[in-house]
């Protein structure tokens, strides 16, 4: 049966307001599929690297799209603008529609370009419409989005609009020449400016058409009660959970700087504020966001890890959100600085901190801990590629496998394995055939790979690797590699549970690639051949020719838990599905198989697992925090204990609540971080798996902290931080919020 | 006498109708027997000839053509239970149906299914990764070989394959739809290696179109089903032959179309949604006839209940068919189910005390415990009997005797006893909840799409259909509910009806101006590909309509648009430009004016050729009203439990089969037909049309 939830307060009537609530939606949704049914290039057509919203009179966005979140979410500053700036001169009417490419008024980098326009009813503005799509190139020094080396915006793409490119249903000619006389592929930019003019267009029709069958007035009102809706489900969803405090901190490696990025997120009753200011300022370089792409960041997180049955409503989701910044840092660059790689750094690292403190929070609830989920994909590996094909035509635009990241593990189960990544959960990525039959490359293979999925309790989803090779031209002239997570693994785990392996790019020159081939063998790694490799770091801009194989690894997702306690009967069958090997089962999760076979030899599974409880308790007496002494005597947590994570509770019947491990050992008093009370251990990022920055690229300026239960060495935390790093004081639960529990 | 059989085997019941001649219709139905549906259906052929007073072998010797849909494929894909298959594919690209482009986690799913994040998951894995094997060769996108395939190093593949016991194997290779060469002569060799051990399916020959990921999902569906169904159809043709059938067998497809037995059991995947296919075929024939534009049409069988829309005359095609998360690339009519009909268990959750109704079905055997046969658990069927909304002594025709004493019994051992209530009482909430996952699947497909139900005529078929229509209509708002002659063998007519169809397709990527001379070429093969299917097919066809297409694209774009390819066309010596014409003007009207894009180049993709062919069925004709006046076919009454009035209802009983057309009478009424029972509610009205369907006027619930 249905479940109906009590939705007091709304203008119409309930089965009414379902029927339009799910039409809005659809007609949102056609709009977006209409991007990637009439764009040419497969960022749209096979990826959906787009999205499209459907806004009121005033640009507060009734519905966004499950495509890629920031896209449409960054819409409303786009229309707010028009109506503040735009109203009198140059003014809109029923059929114009305006492009926009600046990220200081609505975008998340130049090549995200929006296109909005206004919806007429009798006269009257009554909506707007609004899409969005990543274009492979609108101009700028380096070809694409990733302008190599701008130091502020003036060094990256032109910044077009808001102006006017469809007046009254027809093209502007003299603009859209404008437009596309910036690009590289004009043609591919005109055909991707029809894409998001043609999804205005039927948003518009089918809007309209609704508007005739239910009347104005009540589509209108179905418009406001999606948001309030959406509103006081969010604020009644936050009442259930516990109010409380949760940091997170994570790294952008760019070039020889490394910029730190640390949110601080605080729930209080039916409200939620995150806090960024300690985020470092602004660099001189590509990797900044500006506020679109912060706030965009944040409701993305909200509505992923948060409204699960609740509308994606961004306007409704925004009232309950605040977002606290300082001007002038990476998360919210003050103009003029560069912003043209923002969607694969600044705000692809506010959207890890802002989930992985949700989750943090959801673990906290016992009610709500099955939705805790272990950070996704924390960065994909990127790459563009620019060249001119065999028949002289020029071709160009990224590759986009890095999507294909795996899925954070949660309480009761494993990640989804290369299940793509929260910003965009319709996402996907192309065929081998789309890619081959487009660029002049062979794939040699596509796989998830090994060893890649964050260890835990619950393992953290594979991510995907593939190789491939240049076919059917000479060379590739420009190839530019760019992300971030090279040094260290940005997709972090839960209540223990690791992160995973890091991204990883490596070119073979010169190879011996054709001749194996023509053989008969397809290689499947770069040690089978011959010729030169080069590692590469987060950056790079570069070059291939035939008979050179690249290789790419992106990451996979954290795991939950700690792995020690992992039923050896799940690694048993990673192994056999080719996610796990023998020799890191062993290392990581403490399973020891038999010999030439793929039993679990259970005597040697518990000595190696107490083997390893024996290096976390040395590792922690070398560093000199072993914790509090504080006695262990026997509970029941779940009977008289408040959660704060997988293993930790507060226990209210001391007479001053303190926080214990189920084990029945007291960490501390209540109201202090865990982390100030755990033992901990340091370690090289390496220790996690064979796919976590093996090159040591950078050297070692991140290390790995493993927070254990003082007694009985359970992990129940990690945190990745530079060596100085102070630890970062984290999850506390209120105390009043904890003694309203007491009664 | 000259016959038309056909047979829709469900999950529960098999129902047969035999048109004769002059289009008369004899129906009659018989209990499933999964795994070994053939047996069901032999019943049921042989209970019509019962009922057509002529022998079994009578019948089927003057059987000119036997029409069959079948549930095999998707019994088989729903227990899980297909043939151990091993997946062959180009090395370095194992994973890629495990990484099902990472979408495979959405695949199928509402917009409030996406948004449960925490509760996605990719597809249950068909093929195991340690059975898919990576095979060094290699084309490229020219179709050129880059790796040559070198099978004297398969040396080890023949022991694996049998040391897995493989019964299956799909063979995939990137660009194969371009250059077969390499899928081919694995095959050849297979079967060199391995003779009839192993059924062998290849996506060049199966599904050759571009995108590797659609193409070897639809073809490791194949492998997965085809032995069930192959196996299953050479038995029960084998059990016609042996009963006297010599004519045509035709079996209807998930594209609504029929093709032939030889077809057929070559390509399960093509059967995935046979029957529900048949019973849509069914629906737009009768919403032209009655000219509804919009009618949701609802199964309610015993196993599951189908929902289908048919608008303007036509029933929706799936955008991007997917089933159980993985796409297929063959064209298939959209339907929806989910596990809810007479046969649906009622049980209590042990954690909770929440009392639920299926989604499991007590199915044909045991049954409901009504049925007497060994089924001990309540049913719907069960409940509708306690509620006296079941006439035990008048089911099936009376052939079948209904135990009320046990159906009661169920309901007070597992569902009134634990909740404390009286067994009536619980089978009303049983029957409650029933309807509401009725109503709640329509609701998916109408309101969750922004349409509004209540816009719509429900037309209502399947055994179980008349007792729920009245109520889920009601609750959606719908004013009118058709119940169609002949409901409980709906879908079974719709597949007698249907046509024989064939789509041919074949990507071979080109660029503007066009060498029409290749596009001949390409047609021309696909035609002569469909003209030898339909030479083989041996099935009585008249004559074949071909329309060719070709699918158009600006440059860079994936989705297509298909237009139609006039001969003259062809012989424009114009570079295509007349197709692109037709092209642009199709793509403006969708997307808007000015949103084509010529100067971004025109890509040609796939060609297509369909292929239709009527075959010899006779249609009934229309009578003329005889009046309102149902007396004739009143029978007394009994006490019925209704919802609406929270209690059992002294209700008037009338025989279906008896009521003429122009009757009209108003509820709450009981009718009875042989093989279904149609509940007429308490402030609705029926009457019968020329065609003898039933036409229910609801009282919209508030």
């Amino acid at each position: 049966m249905t479940v109906t939830h009590p939705a007091p307060g709304l203008r119409l009537d309930p089965a009414l307001f379902e029927i339009l609530r799910h039409r809005l939606w659809y007609i949102n949704d056609e709009a977006a599929l209409t991007i990637s049914r009439t764009s040419g290039s497969p960022v749209a057509t096979e990826v959906f690297d787009m999205n499209a919203g459907l806004m009121t009179t005033g640009g507060d966005l009734v519905y966004i799209d499950t495509f890629i979140c920031a896209q449409a979410t960054t819409l409303a500053g786009l229309v707010r603008y028009i109506l503040d700036e735009y109203s009198e001169n140059p003014g809109f009417q029923d059929g114009d529609i305006f492009v926009c490419n600046d990220p200081y008024i609505s975008v998340c980098h130049q090549n995200c370009v929006q296109v909005a326009g206004p919806v007429f009813w009798e006269g009257k503005l009554v909506a707007w419409a609004g899409a969005s799509l990543h274009v492979i190139d609108v101009g700028g020094p380096t070809a694409g989005q990733v302008q190599v080396d701008a130091t502020d915006i003036w060094g990256e793409q032109p910044l077009i609009g808001p102006i006017k490119i469809v007046e009254s249903g027809a093209f502007r000619k003299d603009v859209e020449r404008t437009y596309l006389r910036n690009s590289r592929l004009p043609d591919v930019l005109a055909l991707d400016l029809r894409a998001k003019v043609a999804a205005v267009q039927v948003a518009r029709q089918r809007l309209l058409e609704t508007f005739r069958e239910f009347g104005a007035e009540t589509v209108l009102a179905a418009m406001d009660d999606v948001i309030d809706y959406t509103e006081r489900r969010l604020r009644a969803r936050l009442e259930e959970l516990p109010d409380g405090t949760w940091r997170h901190r994570g790294f952008i490696e760019f070039g020889e700087r490394i910029y730190d990025c640390q949110v601080t997120m605080t729930k209080e009753g039916g409200h939620l504020t995150f806090d960024f200011s300690e985020t470092a300022d602004q660099a001189p370089a590509v990797i900044n966001c500006a506020y679109q792409g912060l706030v965009g960041g944040v409701l993305a997180a909200v509505m992923v890890y948060l409204c699960w049955d609740i509308p994606w409503s961004p306007a409704g989701v925004a009232r309950v959100t605040t977002v606290r910044s300082r001007p002038g840092t990476v998360v919210h660059a003050a103009y003029p600085a560069g912003v043209s790689k923002s969607t694969t750094t600044a705000i692809w690292e506010v959207r890890n901190l802002a989930s992985i403190t949700l989750g943090k929070m959801l673990a906290a609830s016992e009610q709500h801990r099955d939705r805790a989920m272990a950070g996704w994909q924390g960065v994909k590996a990127l790459e563009e590629l620019f060249g001119v094909d065999a028949a002289g035509r020029p071709f160009g635009g990224p590759l986009l496998d890095g999507m294909a990241g795996g899925g954070g593990a949660l309480c009761h189960k494993d990640g989804i394995d290369t299940g793509g990544h929260t910003s965009s959960l319709r996402a996907t990525i192309a065929n081998v055939e789309s890619y081959e039959l487009r660029y002049p490359v062979l794939y040699l293979y596509r796989k998830q790979t090994p060893d890649s999925g964050g260890p835990g309790k619950f393992r953290g989803g594979a991510g995907v690797s593939m190789m491939y090779t240049v076919h059917g031209v000479e060379e590739i002239p420009t190839k530019i590699l760019h992300t971030f997570g090279v040094e260290q693994p940005e997709s972090p785990g839960l209540c223990g549970g690791y992160p995973s392996t890091t991204n990883q790019f490596a070119i073979v020159r010169d190879s011996d690639v054709g001749v194996r081939l023509a053989s008969g063998v397809v290689p499947q790694s770069l040690e089978q051949l011959s010729g030169t490799v080069e590692h590469y770091g987060a950056y790079a801009v570069t070059s291939m020719r035939r008979g050179d194989v690249y290789r790419v690894v992106s990451q996979g997702a954290g795991g939950y838990g700690d792995s020690l306690e992992r039923d050896p009967e799940r690694v048993v069958a990673d192994i056999e599905r080719s996610l796990v090997s023998r020799e890191w089962a062993e290392r990581v999760y403490g399973v020891v198989l038999r010999e030439g076979a793929n039993d679990v030899d259970m005597a040697a599974t518990a000595a190696r697992r107490d083997q390893v409880r024996q290096e976390r308790r040395d590792g922690a007496r070398a560093n000199g925090t072993q914790g509090t002494s504080a006695g262990t005597e026997p509970w029941q947590p779940e009977r008289n204990g408040i959660r704060l994570s997988e293993a930790l509770f507060y226990d209210l019947d001391a007479p001053a609540a303190v926080i214990r491990c189920r084990c029945g050992r007291v960490l501390g008093p209540a109201g202090d971080s865990f982390k100030r009370h755990a033992a901990m251990a340091r370690f090289p990022v390496q220790r996690i798996g064979p796919d976590v920055n093996p090159q040591h690229v950078g050297g070692a300026r991140f290390e790995l902290r493993e927070f254990y239960c003082p007694g009985c060495y359970t992990l129940v935390d990690v945190e990745i931080a530079r060596p100085g790093d102070p630890v970062l004081d984290d999850a506390c639960v209120s105390l009043a919020w904890l003694e309203g529990r007491r009664s | 006498m000259s016959y038309v059989v056909a047979v829709d085997s469900g999950g529960t019941f098999s129902d047969c109708v035999v048109l004769d001649e002059r289009g008369r219709a004899t129906r009659a139905k018989a209990s499933s027997t999964p795994p070994h549906f053939e047996q069901g259906v032999l019943a049921s052929i042989a209970a019509a000839a019962a009922r057509l007073e002529i022998t079994l072998a009578e019948l089927l010797g003057q059987t000119t053509l036997f029409a069959h849909g079948t549930t095999v494929a998707t019994n088989t894909l729903i227990t899980g239970t297909g043939a151990r298959t091993v997946l062959l594919t180009t090395s370095g690209h194992e994973d890629a149906i495990l990484i099902g482009r990472t979408a495979q986690k959405v695949a199928g799913l509402t917009e409030s299914e996406i948004i449960d994040v925490a509760h996605l998951a990719k597809a249950d894995q068909l093929v195991p990764r340690f059975r898919i094997v990576g095979i060094d060769e290699r084309m490229d996108r020219n179709g050129n070989c880059v790796a040559p395939l070198q099978l004297d190093r398969l040396s080890d593949l023949p022991g694996f394959l049998r040391r897995q016991g493989v019964k299956a194997i799909a063979i995939s290779f990137l660009w194969s739809f371009l250059n077969p060469e390499h899928e081919r002569s694995l095959h050849s060799w297979l079967r060199e290696a391995g003779g009839d051990d192993w059924f062998v399916t290849t996506s060049s020959e199966l599904a050759p179109v571009i995108r590797e990921y659609e193409r070897t999902s639809t073809t490791v569906l194949n492998a997965y089903l085809s032995p069930a169904v192959k196996g299953y159809l050479d038995r029960m043709r084998e059990r016609l032959r042996e009963a006297g059938h010599r004519g045509a067998v035709s079996v209807m497809h998930s594209a609504g179309g029929v093709s032939s037995i030889e077809e057929a059991r070559e390509r399960g995947v093509t059967l995935l949604s046979s029957g529900p296919a048949g019973g849509m075929l069914g629906a737009r024939s009768l919403a032209r006839q009655l000219g509804l534009d919009r009618v949701i049409a609802t199964d309610v069988g015993g196993t599951s209940f189908d929902v289908g829309l048919v608008i303007d005359g036509e029933p929706a095609y799936a955008d991007a068919p997917v089933f159980a998360q993985y796409p297929v690339t063959v064209p298939v009519i959209d339907v929806s189910s989910i596990g809810a009909g007479g046969g649906s268990i009622a049980w209590i959750e042990q954690e909770t005390g929440i009392l639920h109704v299926g989604p499991q079905s007590a199915g044909a055997s045991p049954g409901p415990a009504c049925y007497g046969a060994g089924g001990v658990l309540p049913t719907v069927t069960d409940a509708n009997l306690v509620l006296g909304r079941l006439n035990p002594d008048n089911f099936l025709g009376g052939r079948m005797k209904l135990d009320s004493a046990g159906a009661r019994r169920a309901i007070a051992d597992h569902i009134a006893e634990p909740l404390g209530m009286s067994p009536e009482a619980a089978a009303a909430v049983v029957i409650r909840i029933v309807d509401a996952h009725m109503a709640d699947l329509i609701r998916k497909v109408t309101v969750e799409r922004g349409l509004d139900p209540g816009t719509f005529t429900v037309l209502s078929y399947g055994g179980a259909g008349g007792l729920h229509a009245g109520a889920f209509a009601a609750k959606l708002r719908c004013r009118d509910v058709v119940i169609p002659l002949g409901a409980a063998v709906f879908s079974a007519v719709g597949i007698a009806r249907s046509d024989v169809k064939r789509v041919a397709m074949g990507s071979d990527p080109m660029r503007a101006p066009f060498d029409l001379a290749q596009w001949r070429l390409r047609l021309q093969e696909l035609e002569s590909r469909l003209g030898q299917q339909f030479r083989d097919e041996q099935l009585p066809t008249q004559r074949v309509t071909l329309r060719r297409s070709v699918e158009l694209e600006f440059r860079g774009q994936v989705h297509t648009v298909r237009v139609p390819v006039e001969e003259g066309d062809l012989e424009a010596g114009d570079g295509g430009e007349r197709v692109i014409d037709r092209f642009t003007s199709m793509y403006e009207a969708k997307y808007g004016r000015g949103t084509a894009f010529r100067k971004a180049g025109v890509e040609a993709t796939t060609f297509v050729v369909e292929a239709t062919s009527a075959l010899p069925v006779p249609a009934a004709q229309s009578q003329p009203l005889v009046g309102p006046d149902a007396t004739a076919a009143a029978r007394g009454s009994r006490p019925v439990y209704l919802h609406e009035a929270g209690d059992f209802v002294m209700t008037p009983v009338y025989d279906a089969d008896a009521l003429r057309p122009g009757n009209e009478f108003g509820g709450p009424a009981v009718l009875e037909a042989e093989d279904t029972t149609i509940l007429v509610r308490a402030g609705q009205r029926v009457c019968v049309d020329g065609d003898l369907n039933l036409r229910l006027e609801v009282s919209v619930e508030r």
